[in-house]
């Protein structure tokens, strides 16, 4: 009988001995914790890298296994159309949608917000790495500032008056208080942000996915164009495009831009980068091989004839195709999607060697945010609508992305604001900045109206120039905020 | 007070107080029997030899324990039931055995007494496993329902939890899937008790320690316990909000050798399949109504002289049924053997059992081998080892998708199935095998769901360890000691292998040639592979100690103090790789290492508890208890790690009152009362996208972007986080009479429970532009009421024996305290003073017959044509809006129902289960439903859809999809899904043994099974009303219909 009594004994302090240890302490083993964090450079930098991380979401630029990707915005406009219901883009194409509407109109918000927070995440804590070099710093800095800018500055187009956060969340932060500011403070506070990237972002040419200078002076000319600033807007395009040390000019092969010659291209300002296999998305798919988002009628018809830009957005009927050795058509194709109702698609972009339409293709197009021709079509526009059209300075910025080689359309004589705007529409066609024009140029309400959603004939609605505030923020804010005119 | 002084002492202090208790006491043992005690002594002077045979009218019983009153010294009879041992001449033996009413004989000097044992009442003598020990049914004070393993293997489903569906009122089982080794049988005790990021899932106990029931052969089960109010759980405290199951296993009997062997042989068919246009012209021409309706995807339509190729069918121009290859008999076989017995002192069971399930959807089959042993031995007569070890290994198998590594793939197969056109058959007419993706180019669908059973896919091999070992010593007379120690070991290896598939138009070109069409699964030539391999750990380990003495006859007393501690690691490893040089390669070896991925975390967490239970009753009429457990949880910060969570019962049995004692017919009479509080803690927190217990640490998340020329990992801030959070806790009052009556010959219990969840563990509401996710906090309270009934009637005429029994339960369940209002896109709502996730919808209101009515009528959500569902303007503004959706009852049941009926005559026996949904609402609105769903056919209610001014008010006019005027969040696409379902039918006969002793075989069963055979419901054709919460898509694994061949032998 001892032997078990010793038995006992023994399993009994060995188990004093098992709950002597701290077993309810336990910490996450597989992230870091914030109160440890900010000791080096290369720690500041992965919080940076954060900050531009929200660029990857696929309504922003793209993504991998996506049936969507920024593109889809052209659909809002009278670019493009879309078949596919990816983030409700077609819900509000078709004039459908309201505060309660799932996807874009409450992803935008969403996603926006989260893009600011980690600059102000990084913003607020960068001061504590110590023997960080000023000069870096402030560039670092400089890049958070743009990228809060950038996501401010599509905010508030879309949705108006906006709550201003500076400062990362806090527990006890009394958030249900916090007020709408007006559009205009919201742009108050974005120019303050970008006139401090201007200052300390590099003025070199952009390569690595990193905002430089330039990258700043396009956001900050936008920001100005979208709210009616147009002196102010030729100012600040000019002290780039009339800067002897300027480093962008327009790239000598219009496609090459989109696909195949982005590595060192002089005309990029701005993109989101990708690098297959390990970081790839779908644009291949979406674009040429479903060919969910495709042209409007509206749009083949807005390029001058003889425009080689509209054989290099545009698949036409007929035109070489890699899916079928006798060109683009309906019949013996091998792509996924059948052919678009207004027998048109898009090539901007795509890899037309591709005629295996799956999610494998792989693509790492850069996604082009902001270019060249771009800022000199704002400097263009700005000069016409502060009533400069006659400075033969804006008329040769139009020129300039006119007589691209490979484009080498005849030069404009006179500037009018019909030529900038036409300009505009087909030289950036696809690239996501249509819709926003028609709302800053105020034409939305006549032009939307005219452009059919689907093969029927059926006409799209325009609702509003403003997005209904998602309704789940309106339902948490509703003692201290207002919902949209148009959407009580 | 005493709170307090807790408090003031460090567990870890805490702990070892009661383990030096227990040292002290077992020490005192040891001086008593080394010789110093003198209560023995005295007896072992007047021994005498005693013998004789123990029976029932039936015979000689083998088993009987034969114990000397007052020492615990005993036997147990042999074969025949004879017995022999040594007693003081002026003593009393005791015979005990399960099944009879105990007898206490005198000795009086003689040296052979025989005994007849009669049969007890068993309602009354039934002993139900509770926490920490075992109770007398009459007894329990909390609301404890049980099911014997004998009853859950009537029905042949493989998965232990599908078995306890409709046993016990209280207990919600909803089968999710019928996917074999997936059933993702969902377990709710008393309702949804709570929005919790915690969870709603009860603990599951298997001999004790935490296990998994799905690793279990039911065969296995002696008995499961559900403790189901907060005065039965709350000994398990934190853990136990939700409920706890507590599972017994079967230990070896004393006595001969027994060696059963059960084997069955079943064909499984679909329960349910969708119901859809399948001709192949008609199909075309509905399209073309839908499209012409819609004004969406006019290239897809189809011409005439394309649809006259399909008015004859042939291979060329079919009309196929999708479901006939997706869906086929399946056959399934399940054997179990065990060995059973015991010598004197020892006492095992050994089970092996195989099941071997293919699915009734293809390319889904389910293998499981497992193993359980138990054994318990005697040392001495004071100290008892046991080990119960069960071991388990599966491996399933499904389909793959490329880059949904988790994904639901036998959901994308259904609805892959359901998109398919009639107008084509998985492979080309042609016989060369190749894939079909679509008859004509312009065609919309999915993928081809058999090119992707046939190509890769998804293996999961599973393999399961729970191995505990315990002591228990008497320490002194009325006092026990238990230790317990073990451990869970599971490891999970899942292999994700994607094949590119190419496919082609079915119909050949001019020149005779197949064109190529879309590739499945990825790019034609390449192939991937990820590879996972996680385990997880839990060690447990816990002591208590248990007192029972009865004082003066009449006070019977028993109390239990015990501590426990839990610690759980988990990890996981992955990783990925492209293109091997060929397709059947499932391991990463060869693969290239060109855009290889791996990742990996682990996480832990773990508990330390301190729990005792005081009971009392007076001559067994008025009953208390009391419960106490005191938790420390690593989920919680410092300050608020540990919890108090107490409970106490009352019971009074009024049928042993003298004044009642007279009443013939009745023979069980009891009122129950208990009050309780027990908690949750079980909170996770998306770290690395995956849920974490870490609630309040404070974290930074990771973000993949490519800068400066390379793929880099970003890190910021994505949630706040509290370093406040504490339990979540539930206050459960509890009323319930028990009865029988007539020899109990009727049966029943009722019971009344209103459940209140308090500081609810959930992410706090913020509004988004803050850009982070809001903290863990404790907000929010939420209301069950309900009521539960079982009804029973047991009879027995000459050799004709029949028992029923009807379990119905039903409750409310309330959103007390919640915040703003949050509504979904599926149509849901959560606000406060309404029923959780209610339904938010417009409602229905007939069909627009002309523009006329359009016109007249309120401005449309979106713009209508003649034909499309009009809703109702609720608030009368003149339009309809967003704010004319409702809430529209159905999110929970009215009642839930289970119907048995076992019956037998001489050697044959029958039984009946019936399991029901009353009052329940279901919201699909995507494939199985929906008219063209990405395309689909569809289906057959669409074939009376608004044709024309006044053909109807009820199905609009066929449409495209994603339609919007007819696609909006409508009560028209919610749907009945009350359903009774005959689950199982069983016919038995049992071999005569006379006939069986000839051959030595102690026991023959033959039986003839059936499951699922029978559903009665009003829910959308085709559609199995029986699943979860819906997601909008019709497309479900449906349950099988089990026919079953079984044989039961005992050898």
């Amino acid at each position: 009988m001892e032997r078990y009594i010793k038995i006992i004994c023994f399993i009994v302090i060995g188990s004093i001995w098992v709950s002597c240890k701290d077993v309810l302490d336990k910490d996450p083993l597989a992230v870091p914790n914030p109160e440890n964090y900010w000791k080096t450079e290369a720690e500041a930098n992965r919080a940076l890298t954060a900050c531009y991380a929200k660029l990857k979401e696929p309504i922003i630029s793209n993504g991998p296994g996506q049936s969507g990707n920024f593109t889809y915005w052209e659909a809002l406009s009278d670019n493009a159309t879309t078949t596919s219901n990816y983030q409700s883009f077609d819900v509000v194409m078709r004039g459908q949608h309201n505060s309660s509407t799932a996807g874009i109109v409450s992803l935008s918000w969403t996603i926006g917000f989260q893009g600011i927070a980690a600059c102000n995440y990084f913003l607020a804590n960068v001061d504590r790495v110590p023997n960080l070099a000023t000069a870096t710093k402030n560039r670092m800095k400089g890049e958070a500032l743009f990228l809060r800018a950038f996501y401010y500055n599509d905010l508030t187009q879309l949705y108006g008056a906006l709550p201003i956060i500076l400062k990362p969340a806090e527990l006890n932060g009394d958030y249900t208080q916090t007020p709408r500011s007006p559009k205009a403070t919201v742009v108050t506070q974005i120019l303050k942000d970008v006139d401090s990237a201007i200052t300390w972002l590099p003025n070199i040419a952009y390569t690595n996915g990193r905002a430089v200078k330039g990258s700043a002076v396009v956001l900050k000319t936008r920001v100005l164009l979208n709210n009616q600033r147009y002196a102010e807007a030729a100012d600040v395009a000019w002290s780039l495009i009339g800067d002897a040390a300027n480093p962008f000019k327009l790239h000598p092969n219009y496609s090459g831009i989109f696909f195949g010659e982005q590595a060192g291209n002089k005309e990029i300002m701005f993109s989101v980068q990708f690098d297959a296999p390990l970081d790839y998305h779908s644009y291949d798919q979406i674009v040429g091989g479903r060919m969910s988002v495709f042209p409007t009628v509206e749009l083949r018809n807005a390029y001058e004839p003889g425009d080689p830009r509209r054989k290099m957005t545009i698949f036409e009927i007929g035109d070489p195709w890699a899916y079928n050795a006798t060109g683009f058509r309906a019949l013996g194709s091998k792509a996924e999607g059948s052919i678009p109702f207004t027998q048109m698609a898009f090539k901007k972009g795509v890899d037309t060697l591709i005629n295996n339409a799956s999610g494998a293709t792989l693509s790492d197009q850069h996604m082009v945010k902001m270019r060249y021709a771009d800022l000199l079509l704002m400097y263009a526009e700005a000069m016409v609508e502060s009533g400069q059209a006659a400075d033969l300075r804006a008329l040769k910025a139009l020129n300039d992305v006119r007589a691209r080689p490979g484009v080498n359309m005849p030069a404009k004589l006179v500037l009018t604001r019909d030529i900038v705007r036409n300009e505009r529409r087909v030289e950036l066609a696809f690239e996501g900045l249509r819709y926003n024009d028609l709302i800053r140029w105020g034409i939305a309400q006549q032009v939307i109206p005219t452009v059919a959603h689907n093969g029927a004939g059926a006409k799209r609605v325009f609702k509003s120039y403003l997005f209904p505030v998602p309704q789940a923020q309106m339902d948490i804010m509703k003692a201290v905020w207002e919902q949209n005119t148009d959407w009580k | 007070m005493l709170l307090k002084f807790i408090n003031q002492i460090t567990i870890n202090k805490k702990i070892t107080l009661l383990l030096m208790v227990t040292i002290l006491i077992t020490s005192q043992f040891s001086m008593a029997t080394t010789g110093k005690g003198l209560v023995l002594k005295e007896k072992k002077l007047a021994d005498i030899i005693v013998k004789g045979k123990v029976s029932d009218p039936q015979g000689g019983l083998p088993g009987v324990s034969v114990k000397v009153e007052g020492s615990s010294a005993g036997v147990t009879t042999d074969g025949q039931g004879n017995y022999t041992i040594k007693a003081p001449e002026d003593g009393t033996l005791v015979f005990s055995f399960i099944g009879f009413n105990t007898k206490r004989v005198p000795v009086n000097k003689r040296s052979t007494i025989n005994v007849v044992l009669e049969a007890e009442s068993k309602a009354l003598q039934e002993v139900v496993v509770v926490g920490y020990g075992t109770q007398k049914k009459v007894n329990l004070t909390g609301a404890v329902s049980s099911v014997s393993g004998n009853d859950l293997t009537t029905r042949n489903a493989p998965n232990t939890t599908s078995l306890l569906q409709g046993r016990m009122p209280g207990v919600q089982i909803t089968q999710n899937s019928g996917q074999p080794g997936a059933e993702s049988a969902n377990i709710q005790i008393r309702g949804l008790g709570s929005f919790s990021k915690a969870g709603n899932d009860p603990l599951i106990l298997i001999d004790g320690v935490e296990g998994n029931l799905n690793n279990l052969n039911p065969n296995m089960i002696e008995s499961i316990s559900v403790l189901k109010d907060a005065a039965s759980a709350s000994i398990y405290g934190s853990r136990a909000a939700n409920g706890v199951i507590l599972v017994t296993t079967k230990t070896g009997k004393a006595g001969r050798l027994s060696i059963d062997y059960n084997v069955n042989l079943s064909n499984q068919t679909p329960t349910s399949v969708y119901d859809r246009v399948t001709n192949s012209s008609q199909f075309m021409e509905l399209l073309n109504k839908a499209i012409d309706h819609t004004g969406t995807s006019v290239e897809q339509k189809f011409t005439a002289a394309e649809i006259d190729l399909y008015r004859t069918p042939s291979e060329q121009y079919p009309s196929y049924d999708w479901m006939d290859a997706v869906f086929r008999t399946a056959p399934m076989q399940q054997h179990f053997l065990s060995v059973n017995g015991g010598k004197e002192k020892t006492t095992y069971n050994f089970g092996l059992g195989y099941l071997d399930q293919q699915g009734v959807l293809i390319a889904t089959d389910y293998k499981r081998y497992d193993a359980q042993f138990n054994l318990k031995t005697n040392l001495g007569s004071k100290v008892t080892f046991g080990t119960n070890i069960s071991f388990s290994s599966g491996d399933r198998h499904e389909t793959a998708l490329n880059n949904l590594f988790d994904g639901n793939t036998t959901e994308d197969q259904i609805l892959s199935a359901l998109s398919a056109h009639p107008t084509f058959k998985p492979k080309l007419a042609d016989g060369s095998g190749r894939y079909a993706a679509k008859a004509f180019l312009k065609e919309g669908g999915n993928k081809n769901p058999v090119a992707l059973a046939e190509n890769g896919g998804r293996g999961i091999k599973n393999y399961y360890t729970l191995a505990s070992s315990l002591i228990n010593v008497d320490i002194l007379p009325g006092l026990k000691g238990e230790l317990r120690g073990a451990v869970k070991f599971n490891s999970r290896n899942t292999n994700v292998h994607v094949i590119g598939i190419p496919s082609y138009l079915y119909i050949p070109g001019a020149n005779g040639q197949y064109a190529s069409s879309s590739a499945f699964n990825g790019t034609v030539g390449e192939n991937n592979l990820t590879s996972r391999r996680e385990q997880d750990i839990q060690l447990t380990y816990f002591a208590n100690l248990n007192y029972a003495k009865t004082f003066a006859g009449v006070h019977n007393f028993s109390a239990l103090l015990g501590v426990s501690q839990e610690t759980f690691e988990y990890e996981r490893l992955q990783g990925f790789k492209r293109n091997a040089p060929s397709n059947d390669l499932t391991e990463l070896g060869i693969y290239s290492p060109g855009g290889q991925t791996s990742d990996g975390f682990s996480y832990e967490w773990a508990l330390q508890s301190l729990f005792g239970r005081a009971n009392y009753n007076y001559k067994e009429k008025y009953l208390f208890e009391t419960n106490f457990r005191y938790d420390g949880s690593s989920r919680f910060p410092t300050g608020n790690k540990w919890g108090f969570f107490p409970s106490a019962s009352l019971g009074w049995r009024a049928s042993e009152e003298s004044f009642l004692k007279g009443v013939k017919w009745l023979d069980n009479l009891k009122a129950r009362a208990s009050w309780g509080q027990t908690g949750n803690q079980n909170v996770n927190r998306d770290i690395l996208g995956e849920p974490m217990p870490y609630p309040y640490q404070q974290v930074l998340n990771p973000f993949l972007y490519n800068i400066d020329g390379s793929y880099q990992q970003g890190v910021t801030q994505t949630d706040l986080n509290n370093r406040n959070v504490k339990w979540e806790t539930s206050t459960v009052t509890d009323i319930g009479l028990d009865f029988g009556v007539f020899k109990s010959k009727i049966f029943g219990s009722v019971d009344w429970y209103t459940r209140r969840t308090t500081d609810i563990l959930r992410e706090l509401q913020v509004p988004n532009f803050i850009g982070v996710v809001g903290p863990t906090v404790n907000l929010g309270i939420m209301k069950n009421t309900g009521f539960e009934f079982l009804l029973g009637h047991e009879h027995r005429l000459n050799q004709f024996h029949y028992r029923i029994q009807a379990n119905f339960e039903t409750y409310k369940n309330e959103l007390i305290k919640f915040g703003a209002r949050e509504i979904d896109a599926t149509g849901l709502i959560r606000q406060e003073g309404l029923p959780y996730n209610s339904y938010y919808m417009y409602v229905f209101d007939g069909i627009y017959q002309n523009q006329a009515e359009i016109d007249n009528g309120p401005t449309p959500v979106v713009k209508p044509k003649p034909g499309d569902m009009k809703y109702k303007d609720l608030n009368g503004d003149g339009k309809v809006t967003p704010d004319d959706r409702t809430v529209v009852d159905g999110a929970f049941p009215k009642f839930n129902y289970g119907f048995t009926v076992n019956a037998d005559y001489k050697n044959f026996d029958l039984s009946f289960f019936l399991q029901g949904v009353e009052g329940r609402k279901i919201y699909l609105r995507e494939w199985g439903v929906a008219p063209f769903r990405q395309s689909s056919p569809p289906p057959t209610l669409w074939l009376n859809a608004w044709d024309g001014e006044g053909t109807s008010n009820t199905i609009p006019h066929i449409f495209n999809e994603n339609y919007a005027p007819n696609t909006q969040v409508s009560t028209w696409w919610l749907s009945d899904a009350s359903y009774l379902r005959l689950k199982n039918v069983q016919l038995g006969y049992n071999l005569p043994k006379q006939l069986l002793n000839k051959v030595k075989i102690q026991g023959l069963r033959l039986y003839l099974s059936g499951d699922n055979l029978a559903t009665f419901t009003k829910f959308f054709d085709g559609v199995d009303p029986e699943r979860a919460a819906a997601t909008g898509r019709g497309a479900i694994y449906p349950q099988a219909k089990i026919y079953t061949f079984g044989i039961k032998a005992t050898l």
